[in-house]
């Protein structure tokens, strides 16, 4: 069974539809990539997997529980599905050693110090383990957003959520970015990832869901959609790339 | 005198506390609800103490109005230092070293007033925050 079974979701607004029957799985281990053109529903898809966003309809499952039905604990939810936002959105009154425990202590109720031993275990993965007394104010682009990852390792989610994790980095942050994902993804870390960047899809992602005006449009390998040539929507995305 | 100073200072104490909120990063109480904080928490752990920082220049800005209109009081007969230093001197015919006195005072609960305003910037400062 897969671990989130998306069928049929859709989120409107008043005046408009943002997702027009999203559906896709993933599996456990499996890092999938959503890609399409600006406002085609990437992010909303997102936001309404962990409940950020209400969906209007549709089903979600996670781990084999229907997380749309009423009465779903959503915080419960959120606290299995790390999130990472593409502006890094670190706590910026708090150090990078306690924005990476501030959940653990809070939220997994666990000791100051093993609280801390787990989130310098986890900056030691990311590589910041020497800036855990710095403040955000002081970190590059990159290092933000590797504290941001670490944040969300520290909870031991189910998958990791990137919500176009490198587009606010410049090309070196970029392949430093890329290259930690990368290593998540070879280490089996369950992932689903909205970007644009090509690289980025290319070196962490089994299969792309390529999403157009709410829809899904296709979902195959990265190089597969890259040879799709004659596809005028897909050729027009990725820009003759392929 | 003492009503109608602190509705004034409230409103803009209120306005201080208004824009200390807005200037709180929104992707921060988001992050903070994605990992499953409530919002009470949020409040708690990720806007107060940042608001709390904010506010700081404001609400001492507020404090010291509130203290340089306070010898207003004396126009509706409220006996402070003003008004009393006002009767000594009509009395002594002192004037100058009376109104001295009195300025010296003012300057002093200034100064004092300002060494704790930086002090308290010191210790609650975000390190960094101020070059973003």
């Amino acid at each position: 069974m897969a671990l989130l079974e998306v069928k049929n979701l859709v989120k409107s607004y008043t005046d408009r539809t943002v997702l027009d029957g999203v559906s896709f799985e993933l599996e456990e281990g499996e890092a999938k990539v959503v890609m399409g053109p600006s406002g085609c529903g990437k992010s909303t898809l997102l936001r309404c997997l962990n409940r950020l966003i209400e969906p209007t309809s549709g089903t979600i499952l996670f781990d084999g529980q229907d997380v749309t039905r009423p009465g779903v604990d959503v915080r419960e939810l959120r606290s299995r599905i790390g999130f990472v936002f593409q502006n890094f959105a670190l706590y910026r009154h708090m150090s990078v050693l306690d924005n990476v425990a501030l959940a653990l202590r809070r939220l997994k109720k666990l000791p100051r110090k093993e609280a801390e031993e787990r989130a310098v275990h986890e900056l030691h993965r990311m590589e910041m383990a020497d800036k855990r007394d710095a403040y955000p104010a002081a970190l590059s682009g990159g290092q933000s957003q590797r504290v941001a990852i670490a944040r969300a390792l520290a909870m031991d989610p189910k998958v990791l959520f990137f919500d176009e994790p490198t587009s606010a980095l410049d090309p070196i942050m970029v392949r430093e970015v890329v290259t930690l994902i990368n290593r998540l993804y070879l280490d089996n870390v369950t992932i689903l990832c909205v970007t644009h960047d090509l690289g980025l899809a290319k070196h962490i992602s089994d299969r792309v869901v390529f999403l157009d005006r709410g829809k899904v449009y296709a979902e195959d390998r990265i190089e597969h959609l890259l040879a799709r040539d004659a596809d005028p929507v897909i050729d027009e995305f990725f820009g003759g790339e392929g | 005198m003492m009503l109608s100073l602190g509705l004034i200072s409230g409103a803009y104490l209120s306005e201080v506390f208004r824009g200390s909120l807005a200037a709180i990063n929104p992707n921060e109480v988001l992050a903070a609800q994605s990992m499953g904080f409530s919002r009470l928490a949020t409040l708690r752990l990720i806007k107060l103490p940042q608001m709390a920082r904010f506010a700081v220049p404001g609400m001492v800005n507020e404090l010291t109005t509130v203290l340089k209109f306070s010898p207003f009081a004396y126009t509706v007969g409220i006996p402070e230092i003003t008004k009393q230093a006002m009767a000594l001197v009509a009395t002594t015919m002192r004037g100058i070293e009376i109104y001295a006195a009195i300025g010296l005072l003012y300057f002093g609960i200034y100064r004092l007033l300002l060494a704790a305003v930086r002090l308290i910037e010191k210790r609650y400062s975000i390190p960094g925050f101020a070059q973003e």
